[in-house]
C-alpha cells in the first residue's frame, strides 16, 4: 500500500489520499491522472492493465487501486 | 455491431463496450500504449446516441472518429506510437470536413507522436499548457465586485454565442447548449450585465476539491471590469484545494495574469492538430 501511495504521490502531490474513500467523486483524480496512474503503475510494479479495467471504479480509493494491481501481479 | 479490422474504411460503432475492447486489445499487443481517449463511457455513450462513432482498426492500433459539431474529431489507442505513423495516413477527412485531434500528455509523450501527424498530412493548431494554483487562499483581497452575477437559463443562447466567436472551435472545447445549461444551473456560469448585454463571463466546473477554469472573457469595455469575474470564482470555490486550467502556449499576457494569481504550469499540454480534407 505505501509504494501506491508515492505513486499517487508523483502524480497528485497535493492530495492525501488516505483522507478519500472516493478519489474520483473528491476531484482528486481525474480521466487524464487515471492514465497517467496506469502507465506509472504497469512501470513500478511490472504489470500491464488491460484499458477494459481503466474504469473510474478501480481507481475509487486504494483498496481498489491495490485490487487492480493485484489482479495483475503474478501469484 | 463490432470493431472491425479494415485497412480502407471506418465502421460504424454501436455500443461501448466495443470501443474499450478495442482499446484493451491495442494495449495488450505491445508495451508502450499511448492515447487520447480520455471519455468517461456516459461520455462516450453521449456521443453514440448523438452522433455516431466510426472505428477503424489495424494491428496495434485503433482510431476513433466522432462526429461533432463544425468537425471529426479523433480519438487514438496504439500499442506503440510509431505505429501512428502507419495508421493515421489510412483516415482521410470528406472533402471540406475537418479531422482534429488533441495530444494530451506529459510533453515527452506528445512530442513523440508530433512528427506522425506531421507526415500524415496534421498541422499543429494550438498547444496549450495546464496550470494550476494549490490552496484556497485567494491573492485578490477585499469584496468581490457586487454586479457579478450568476448566468441565468434564457442567457444561454449568447453564452453560446459568445463562446463561439471568442474562442477557438477547433482547440477550445466549445460546450453544447445543453452542457450550458448544466452549468448554468449548477451556477458554474459568472456573468458582467449591463441591461440586456452580457459583457462577460467566467465558466467554470467543480468536483470535489478540484475546480477547473474553462472560459474567461471580458468584452471590450468591460475588460476592467474581468478580474471582478475571477475574483468571485476565488470566492465561490474557497474550500477547493486545486485549481486548474488550460491556457494557449502563444498567450503570453494571460499566461502572466495567471502567474500573478498564483497559477504554475506542471508537466502536461495539450496539441491540437487538424488536418482538413
Amino acid at each position: 500500500m505505501q509504494h501506491l501511495q508515492s505513486t499517487l504521490a508523483e502524480i497528485r502531490p497535493e492530495f492525501d489520499f488516505t483522507q478519500s474513500d472516493d478519489f474520483i467523486r473528491d476531484g482528486m483524480l481525474d480521466s487524464l491522472d487515471i492514465v497517467m496512474l496506469v502507465s506509472a503503475l504497469d512501470k513500478r510494479f511490472g504489470i500491464s492493465i488491460a484499458g477494459i479495467d481503466i474504469v473510474p471504479e478501480n481507481f475509487q480509493n486504494l483498496a481498489a487501486i491495490d485490487g487492480l494491481v493485484q489482479k495483475y501481479r503474478p501469484q | 455491431m463490432t470493431v472491425e479490422t479494415s485497412q480502407s474504411c471506418a465502421n460504424q460503432v454501436t455500443n461501448i463496450g466495443d470501443i474499450r475492447a478495442a482499446v484493451a486489445s491495442v494495449k495488450m499487443s505491445g508495451k508502450s500504449f499511448q492515447t487520447n481517449l480520455f471519455l468517461r463511457d456516459d461520455e462516450i455513450a453521449a456521443r453514440l446516441e448523438k452522433s455516431g462513432i466510426r472505428a477503424l482498426k489495424v494491428d496495434g492500433a485503433v482510431l476513433f472518429l466522432v462526429r461533432e459539431d463544425h468537425f471529426f474529431r479523433l480519438y487514438f489507442a496504439v500499442a506503440d506510437p510509431a505505429l501512428l505513423v502507419e495508421s493515421l495516413p489510412l483516415l482521410n477527412a470528406p472533402e471540406g470536413e475537418v479531422i482534429v485531434a488533441d495530444v494530451v500528455g506529459p510533453k515527452p509523450e506528445v512530442d513523440a507522436v508530433a512528427h506522425s501527424f506531421a507526415s500524415a498530412g496534421f498541422s499543429q493548431r494550438a498547444c496549450l499548457h495546464r496550470l494550476q494554483r494549490l490552496g484556497s487562499e485567494s491573492l485578490l483581497t477585499g469584496e468581490p465586485a457586487s454586479d457579478v452575477e450568476n448566468a441565468r437559463p434564457e442567457d444561454a443562447p449568447e453564452i453560446l454565442r459568445l463562446l463561439n466567436n471568442n474562442f477557438d472551435v477547433y482547440s477550445d472545447q466549445i460546450p453544447t447548449l445543453a452542457q450550458i445549461h448544466r452549468a448554468i444551473a449548477s451556477c458554474n456560469i459568472l456573468v458582467l450585465r449591463e441591461g440586456a448585454i452580457i459583457g462577460g463571463l467566467f465558466y467554470y466546473e467543480s468536483l470535489g476539491l478540484t475546480t477547473h477554469a474553462r472560459y474567461w472573457l471580458a468584452l471590450p469595455g468591460y475588460r476592467e471590469r474581468a478580474m471582478d469575474l475571477i475574483h468571485h470564482y476565488f470566492k465561490n470555490c474557497a474550500s477547493h484545494r486545486r485549481f486548474v486550467l488550460w491556457v494557449h502556449d502563444d498567450n503570453e499576457r494571460i499566461h502572466r495574469i495567471h502567474r500573478l494569481l498564483g497559477y504554475k504550469p506542471d508537466s502536461i499540454i495539450d496539441t491540437v492538430w487538424m488536418k482538413k480534407g
